[in-house]
């Protein structure tokens, strides 16, 4: 019977040997005075799920975690950490988390110089309900492309390079590891239950449970405004009222001002507590951003900024799409 | 003889229904609410447990309570809606005219767990003593029946022992035990009598007092058993009722900021507390005509403070956060002498940042036994509280 | 609980207003930034000095207001309305004959009992002298009552002085009252002072053993114009503020004017600094 954050089938010493990589890491860089501050994950119950630890002091460097436990994604710490602290602040992070960080900095949020990126391989995050018996791998993380790192990104270190190829060949799926949730949905695209009436009504069934709590504007690394158009009173932009229209006006702008700038960590359907697939909009707005702009892989921040740039070149809706890999800014 | 909710004496009233009839029972509280009564029950959709209105009441499944801890989000939006409105209007000055809406539909809410039923009795507190009652609240909760069920499993998130209360408080209008194939049932105020009257007119059914007593004592030892949770071994009743210094003290201690740092401001965890009840009004205008409607709010929101004119006494997140906290387990307390916290453990599971108000709780309690030793030995009391954490 | 057994259901709604009808609208100052509006001819509720009301552009939203008319005269209420927001712009927009929506009376006024006898020294630094004016004419209609009434009155600038008949006639020429008016900035035709309002205070009121001063306007006035009494040597109780917060439903229950265990709309706005001294320093 595996202790619950140590599925059966799990890698465990690989994972032990990149925390203590990551602890050392930590300790060096507060101990030479390199940062500030290093964001990363601590143990915390119950089922010893990672939370965000804010070490300051080397001595604290121990408590830094790595694993599937690690539930928060905590790139999106830097914008006020930042500014809250003299010097440097490191993120010691998985691929989301590091991604979450780019856009940060692709935003003009945050600066570059203000912040170190280290990146650690990851194995996929666990889904809290199933790690009691075990762990169940995020849905989005079956479909992860930056679980290991990748190199000569400018400005972030790697920790851990030497045992990314053994987590990469823990199967995260299979007999004897990791169960994957179910997918909810068909994969994302233009497909029957996303337009129309049957998309209407999908929709209107989620939407009609959304508290408009604002968990997954407040999680969301490319939601990183100081003033928020949709939690601003005065002006009152979104009403505030839970029928359906504001519900869709709620979720639709929030997608269209995330368009091109998701970085598919998944942290909005993860945080939303009436457990709407927010990812499935995400993911259909990032299609389109594709097919529309030729760009591959929307949710890495890079130099391309579909909706942020104007080009000539930008293709016109009214007239046929582009075909594959002619992009504006291919 | 037992005492009633309210304290006064009264003869204990109770029943043994096999449990696959409980759709007799939600229809015997369908029956004492009124005709057009909803009946709201919890239902498991993709592995989480919502409050769902339910059409029949055969629907029911009687293993639901023992597969569900609790719903991820509180009742509380059946009898205080996330949106409601306060009056509409027709025309534009000098011709308006206001409108009030229709009285809601009597609510059967069927299966809340102890700490959900007592968080009705703090919002009763909170909303309905004192000059200006939230009337629009009282009408709900007076045409609500209330049939709580006790928890035969806990998660590690419930904390309702730190709250001081157990899985077996009595609480609601009727008390349901669940044990094997049996249901056995306390009535605890007059709406529960008359659910089994009404009950009792369709199934017959043995009295079950010794048998309920039995049940409670095998429940409050066996729901205990999960991995621990932050809040274990706490018990937020020994936070001294607040007198001025002790308040002071906890809100000028310096830990604020750090338990802070993972906090994003969202309002999940106001969203999803059975006792939260901040509100915001609006002006929904359509051309001549209109509503002002209430909606959920939440202190830790940036700009719940903010005034018109620019100004805002809690501008930092810390500060939003210490008040959240210290309204839960000390200012309530202050005013009407129970924790606004039943420990339902919702925010704890919910946060996206993984805080938990445990976390907090521990600093409070260690706070006030620092005063509590400085009385003691005599050190002056402490000055005022350092400057707000920015 | 036996909140339950006496529900108060068929009670009216209290976040339901009433309608109400603008009399007059009177402009205060130049800019016209701050108008008084007379509602009604005569209050619909009872009323003390330093109450507030929910006034309301309906369509715009709800703002609390302090009462600047006297419960001691008939004659409609008197709401003195600055310009700010949604609300208080749309307010504005309106005039003699318009519907407003009207809910009240909240809060605890001024603590009538513990001035009278006294010597008062009232402080108003902008659109604050509105409630301080209600308690003034309160006063003065019960003049045997009170000791000697000092009203320091300060603004921006001379345009933006409110009630300007009563600064410059009315008052002055009560017995035993004296109305000192400063500017923060002068302009040319302006004789009287220039200088701010707690520094004002601080130069020119000589405390009696029995001072007591009332004090309203906003937050860092407030603030100056407390330390400027304390060192004056005025005792904790016997400086009155108002206290000026965003409030949303003005009855306790919707939270945003939570302070330790206090409802500023409830029981405030109206605090003495010792009372204030007692509660989390959140204002």
């Amino acid at each position: 019977m595996p202790d619950a954050g140590q599925p059966v089938g799990y890698p465990a010493e690989v994972l032990r040997d990149l925390q203590q990589l990551v602890r050392d890491c930590a300790r060096s860089l507060l101990e030479q005075g390199e940062v500030g501050m290093v964001i990363g994950h601590r143990a915390a119950a119950p089922y010893g799920r990672g939370v965000p630890a804010f070490v300051t002091e080397p001595g604290e460097a121990g408590q830094l975690m790595v694993g599937p436990q690690c539930q928060v994604g905590i790139g999106k710490y830097l914008l006020d950490q930042t500014r809250a602290t003299r010097g440097r602040v490191a993120v010691i992070g998985r691929g989301c988390d590091i991604l979450a960080a780019r856009r940060l900095i692709a935003d003009n949020r945050v600066a570059p110089d203000q912040v170190l990126l280290l990146w650690v391989p990851c194995a996929g995050r666990a889904v809290p309900e199933a790690m009691a018996k075990g762990g169940a791998v995020a849905r989005h993380c079956l479909q992860c492309d930056v679980r290991l790192p990748e190199p000569g990104q400018d400005g972030i270190e790697i920790i851990g390079a030497h045992l990314a190829g053994a987590l990469a060949s823990a199967s995260l799926v299979g007999e004897g590891c990791l169960e994957a949730t179910a997918p909810r949905i068909a994969p994302a695209g233009p497909g029957a239950d996303n337009a129309g009436d049957a998309g209407y009504e999908r929709w209107s069934g989620w939407f009609e449970h959304c508290l408009r709590c604002y968990a997954c504007r407040a999680t969301c690394p490319a939601c990183n405004c100081d003033i928020c158009v949709l939690e601003s009173r005065s002006p009152q932009w979104v009403e505030r009222s839970t029928a359906l229209p504001q519900q869709f006006m709620f979720h639709f702008i929030r997608a269209m001002d995330v368009a091109g700038r998701c970085v598919n960590c998944g942290e909005c359907e993860r945080a939303c507590p009436a457990g709407i697939p927010l990812m499935d909009l995400q993911q259909l707005v990032a299609a389109d951003i594709t097919e529309l702009f030729g760009v591959e892989r929307p949710h890495v921040p890079g130099e391309h900024e579909p909706l942020g740039i104007f080009d000539a070149r930008d293709p016109d809706p009214e007239r046929p799409a582009r075909t594959s890999g002619g992009g504006a800014l291919s | 003889m037992t005492t009633a909710r309210d304290g006064s004496p009264r003869r204990r009233h109770t029943g043994n229904l096999s449990s696959d009839r409980l759709g007799a029972l939600a229809r015997a509280a369908l029956a004492v609410a009124g005709p057009d009564a909803v009946l709201w029950a919890p239902r498991q959709a993709a592995q989480r447990w919502a409050w769902e209105p339910i059409t029949s009441p055969d629907d029911l499944d009687p293993r639901t309570w023992r597969r569900m801890v609790n719903t991820r989000i509180s009742p509380k939006g059946i009898l205080l809606p996330q949106t409601q409105e306060v009056f509409s209007w027709q025309g534009r000055t000098p011709k308006i005219a206001l409108d009030v809406p229709p009285p809601p539909q009597p609510a059967v809410i069927l299966g809340l767990r102890p700490c959900d039923a007592v968080a009705f009795d703090r919002l009763d507190e909170a909303l309905l003593v004192g000059e200006w009652p939230d009337v629009a609240y009282a009408r709900a909760r007076s045409r609500a029946v209330l049939v709580t069920f006790a928890c035969e499993s806990m998660s590690p998130e419930c904390m309702c022992e730190a709250a001081g209360l157990s899985p077996t408080t009595p609480s609601g209008d009727l008390l349901v035990l669940p044990a094997g194939e049996s249901l056995l049932l306390e009535a605890l105020t007059a709406k529960g009598e008359a659910v089994l009257a009404e009950l009792e007119g369709r199934e017959p059914m043995p009295e079950a007092g010794s048998l309920v007593d039995a049940r409670r004592e095998e429940l409050a030892g066996a729901a205990g058993h999960h991995a621990p949770g932050l809040a274990a071994g706490q018990d937020w009743t020994r936070l001294p009722p607040a007198d001025p210094e002790t308040v002071l003290a906890m809100f000028g201690m310096p830990g604020w900021e750090e338990l802070a740092r993972p906090c994003l401001s969202c309002g999940l965890c106001a969203f999803v507390c059975p006792t939260c009840h901040c509100f915001a009004l609006t002006d929904e205008p359509r051309g001549d005509t209109g509503r002002r409607v209430r909606t959920w709010d939440s202190c830790g929101l940036t700009d719940f403070m903010r005034a018109a004119g620019g100004h805002d006494p809690r501008p930092a997140k810390a500060q939003r956060m210490r008040q959240r906290f210290l309204h839960k387990l000390v200012y309530h307390r202050a005013a009407h002498g129970s924790l606004m916290c039943t420990g339902c453990g919702r925010c704890a599971a919910g946060c996206p940042a993984g805080l938990h108000i445990a976390t907090a709780a521990k600093m409070l309690l260690a706070a006030a036994e620092q005063v509590a030793q400085d009385a003691l030995s005599g050190c002056a009391a402490p000055g005022r509280p350092q400057e707000d954490p920015q | 609980m036996s909140c339950r057994d006496s529900l108060p259901v068929s009670s009216a709604d209290p976040l339901v207003p009433t309608l109400a009808v603008i009399e007059q609208v009177i402009a205060e100052t130049d800019s016209g930034l701050i108008r008084t509006f007379v509602i009604g001819e005569e209050s619909p509720f009872p009323y003390r000095p330093g109450q507030c009301a929910m006034l309301s552009a309906i369509g715009a939203g709800e703002s609390m207001i302090a009462m600047a008319s006297t419960p001691s005269r008939g004659g409609g209420l008197e709401f003195t309305v600055k310009a700010v927001g949604g609300n208080t712009h749309a307010l504005h927009q309106l005039g003699p004959g318009d519907q407003v929506g009207l809910r009240g009376p909240y809060g605890n006024g001024f603590p009538l009992e513990r001035l009278a006898g006294r010597d008062i020294a009232f402080v108003g630094g902008g659109i604050g002298m509105s409630g301080l004016r209600s308690l003034v004419n309160y006063c003065l209609d019960d003049r045997e009552r009170y000791g000697r009434l000092t009203v320091y009155s300060g603004a921006r600038s001379p345009g933006e002085l409110c009630y300007r008949t009563e600064l410059t006639e009315v008052w002055p020429a009560a017995p035993r009252t004296e109305v000192m008016v400063t500017v923060d900035q002068g302009q040319p035709g302006w004789s009287g002072n220039v200088g701010l309002l707690p520094d004002y205070v601080a130069a020119n009121l000589e405390p009696s053993p029995d001072q007591v001063a009332v004090v309203c306007g906003p937050p860092v006035m407030i603030r100056y114009a407390t330390e400027a009494l304390l060192r004056l040597g005025l005792r904790p109780e016997d400086i009155i503020l108002t206290l000026e917060l965003k409030m949303q439903c003005g009855i306790g229950r919707c939270g945003r004017c939570n302070i330790g265990d206090k409802y500023v709309c409830r029981d405030g706005p109206v605090f003495t600094v010792a009372e204030l001294g007692r509660l989390p320093e959140e204002l």
